[in-house]
């Protein structure tokens, strides 16, 4: 009964709201948007392109002088054919929010490179507002843009903005829930549509082709049969989600775009003023930052000091939450479990996943992956990113990335798992599969720490070094090998590059935190269940049979003892234990504690450390690669880094007389 | 590789002189589209800012833009001297 009038109340609401309008917010990338979006619905939340098959469209419910709609996030784009994330077009996007009318986003420095996506968004037939935003950089630039002739010239209702101050913002965003409502009624036949003319931008036979692809367009599947390719466009029109004309100018946007930027430059000189002002500071650094100097010192200094925030924030950070953790909850649960569970066994497997799992969640996740998120968002809003893109554009080129792929490649030295959602800020899906597959290789502070404790006390700091010299060459020869054989090729770069801006710190904190919230989501339960097995496996005894099993093949191959194998097949749940597991492991098994000298030589030592170091990615690193690329990606790379890591070591090991 | 060399009289992007005005004459059909979304299309006008070392990509102004492109790109993107008249 109540659950029937619970529903019944849901129904209506969700009546309610598909009854309201829906605006979509569209513009070019770096046009502010994200922060226009802040100060339209009063809310600081992550807006990034998300990338992958399903691209969700963030809606958010506003209140616009008394009238409540939708507004709708849309990745920024540069034409409507454009691919900005995922592997959709943008107009498929556009389609699936269904917007009553279009808020297009502009640069009001840039108009000319600005409108002819506004004369776009025009052609599609909704209502349009534009809204001329960033006026601040534009007025430190020496230019004032006349809202009311813009808006004259293009025909449409026009704004000037400026999203950071939130000038003009609810205005246009006002004027553009209202000619939503209106479109609502007239589609719903409340209201009789007002016949708008637009602006001429195409010539005659222009025109006329147009209409005849949108006749085209809507008589498609009569004249090509059900089995005939599915033509997605003439599907949009025949459904009524798009119009016929609309799809037509997508379709022959090859030919409208020289008319569109014809029409666009001479539109913009009308409706700037222009005034000879001395080269803003945000211009003369930007310029600054991809010339070779000083434009290289800076990147070294930015990596340098981005790797030491995130290796050092986050030592410190694990360090503390770790000993906090290990005085104040442990011998807590220590107490709690096995009053509560009497088996011995079982209790002890649980403590393996409430207490080592969730330290090894607290000693990753807040000290890393939220330091690296706040400072890849500030590097985002800063717009430096692309300088440093253009920077190593030419060394990254030999791996088949963009030089963007520098961020998520040095961020990987502190966890992969961000690393790997840091690789977002690539382009296509090859470069974020090469680049997640590079990532995956670089070892995380986990890894860099087993190898240091296995390596330096008993071959010396040279041969650590040594370790990581060929865990880095091999990283280098894999990614140029995976460049070579995955299909496609690099994209050249076209890059437009940011200007550099103050990020706003809330704004900052609240994507990081944004990010971080889903890095919780998705990797505690996989530690919480990785350490769980690891638990069982571990009490229960089980590893000796594993032991048994692989043993052999571990000693031909890479010259290691039975347990060295277990140890590096199980460091897959908890890769920061390969060696407290080997040590665990080695002292039942011997009766006795041992130390890492009596188990191992020193070259099987190196061995051994190379090989964790380069083999499967730990389970938190894998649930993030399924998350960003699907599972036969995700299991491709897995399988990548397994072969790299014993062909690496069965090599090392023959050299070094071991096997 | 092969690859197509213009002739010595074509002036292509990679080969100007950074400060410069130039218009843009030509450019490769399969560059076409991405260049078109960036505004970069015969008739526009632009200036090389950088030149990244190593072959590494340009920096170019279009307008108050500024624009990277790989150095190969620019190669194949044909420019003139802005204080030409257009075709000359």
């Amino acid at each position: 009964m109540t659950a029937a009038l619970v529903a019944g109340a849901r129904a209506t609401a969700a009546d309610a709201d598909a009854a309201l309008p829906v605006v979509a917010l569209v513009g070019r990338p770096n046009v502010g948007k994200s922060t226009f979006l802040a100060r339209a619905s009063r809310r600081f939340v992550e807006t990034a392109n998300a990338p992958g098959t399903t691209v969700s469209l963030e809606r958010r419910r506003i209140r616009s002088r008394g009238h409540d709609a939708w507004l709708v996030d849309l990745p920024g784009t540069r034409s409507l054919d454009d691919v900005p994330a995922g592997d959709d077009p943008f107009w498929t996007l556009l389609v699936e929010a269904a917007p009553d009318a279009i808020l297009v986003v502009a640069d009001a420095s840039d108009l000319a490179r600005h409108l002819p996506l506004v004369i776009a968004c025009r052609d599609l037939g909704l209502p349009v507002v534009l809204a001329a935003n960033l006026a601040d950089e534009a007025e430190r630039r020496g230019l004032t843009v006349d809202g009311g002739r813009l808006g004259q010239v293009l025909n449409v209702r026009a704004h000037v903005t400026c999203g950071r101050e939130g000038v003009g913002v609810d205005a246009a965003v006002a004027d553009a829930v209202r000619l939503a409502m209106i479109r609502r009624e007239v589609r719903a036949g409340r209201r009789s549509p007002r016949s708008t003319v637009p602006a001429n931008v195409y010539p005659f036979d222009v025109e006329q082709s147009l209409r005849r692809a949108g006749d085209a367009l809507s008589s498609e599947p009569r004249s090509l049969g059900a089995a005939a390719v599915i033509d997605p466009l003439a599907t949009a029109v025949i459904a009524g989600r798009i119009s016929a004309r609309g799809a037509a100018s997508i379709r022959m946007a090859p030919v409208l775009d020289p008319y569109r930027w014809i029409a666009a430059a001479s539109w913009a000189a009308e409706a700037e003023h222009r005034r000879d002002v001395p080269e803003p500071l945000a211009d003369r650094l930007g310029r600054w930052t991809t010339s070779p100097w000083p434009g290289i010192p800076v990147f070294l200094g930015v990596s340098f000091a981005a790797f030491l925030a995130v290796t050092l924030t986050g030592g410190v950070l694990a360090g503390a939450l770790g000993a906090a953790w290990t005085a104040i909850v442990s011998p807590f649960l220590g107490h709690v479990v096995p009053a509560v569970i009497p088996v011995p066994v079982v209790a002890n497997a649980v403590l393996w996943s409430v207490d080592g799992g969730l330290l090894g969640m607290l000693s990753v996740g807040i000290p890393y992956v939220l330091t690296f998120y706040l400072l890849l968002a500030a590097l985002e809003d800063s717009g430096y990113l692309t300088s440093a893109a253009v920077l190593m554009d030419r060394l990254f080129g030999l791996l088949g990335l963009p030089g963007r792929a520098a961020i998520p490649v040095l961020a990987a030295a502190g966890c992969n798992v961000p690393a790997i959602y840091g690789t977002r800020v690539l382009r296509t899906r090859r470069e974020r599969v090469i680049g997640s597959f590079v990532v995956t290789l670089v070892p995380c502070s986990a890894r860099s720490a087993v190898v240091i404790a296995a390596v330096a006390p008993y071959a010396g700091p040279a041969a650590a070094l040594a370790a990581f010299g060929l865990v880095a060459g091999a990283t280098v020869a894999a990614g140029f090998v995976a460049n070579a054989i995955i299909p496609g090729r690099q994209m050249p770069l076209v890059l437009e590059l940011a200007p550099l801006r103050l990020p706003i710190p809330r704004h900052v904190a609240a994507k990081a935190w944004w990010r971080f919230r889903g890095f919780v989501v998705t990797a505690t339960p996989i530690m919480l269940v990785g350490s769980l097995v690891l638990g069982v496996v571990y009490e229960a005894g089980w590893w000796q049979a594993i032991a048994a099993t692989i043993g052999p093949s571990v000693e031909w191959a890479l010259g290691l003892p039975a347990i060295a194998g277990v140890a590096i097949v199980f460091a897959f749940l908890r890769k920061e234990l390969a060696l407290q597991l080997l040590i665990a492991f080695a002292a039942i098994q011997l009766g006795h504690a041992t130390g890492l000298g009596e188990l191992m030589t020193p070259p099987q030592l190196f061995v051994y450390a190379v090989v964790s170091s380069l083999s499967i990615p730990c389970i938190a690193t894998m649930a993030a690669l399924r998350g960003e690329l699907g599972w036969r990606p995700a299991a491709g790379i897995a399988l990548a880094t397994i072969s790299l890591a014993l062909g690496v070591g069965a090599v090392l090991a023959r050299l070094l007389g071991t096997a | 590789m092969t690859e197509t060399r213009p002739a010595s009289a074509v002036h292509t992007l990679a080969r100007a002189v950074p400060s410069i005005a130039l218009r843009v004459v030509a450019v490769d059909p399969g560059d076409a589209a991405e260049l078109a979304r960036e505004g970069l299309l015969p008739g526009s006008l632009v200036t090389v800012a950088t030149r990244t070392p190593l072959g590494g990509p340009l920096v170019v102004n279009l307008g108050p833009a500024r624009l990277a492109l790989a150095r190969a790109l620019a190669g194949r993107i044909v420019v003139e001297p802005a204080d030409t008249e257009p075709g000359a």
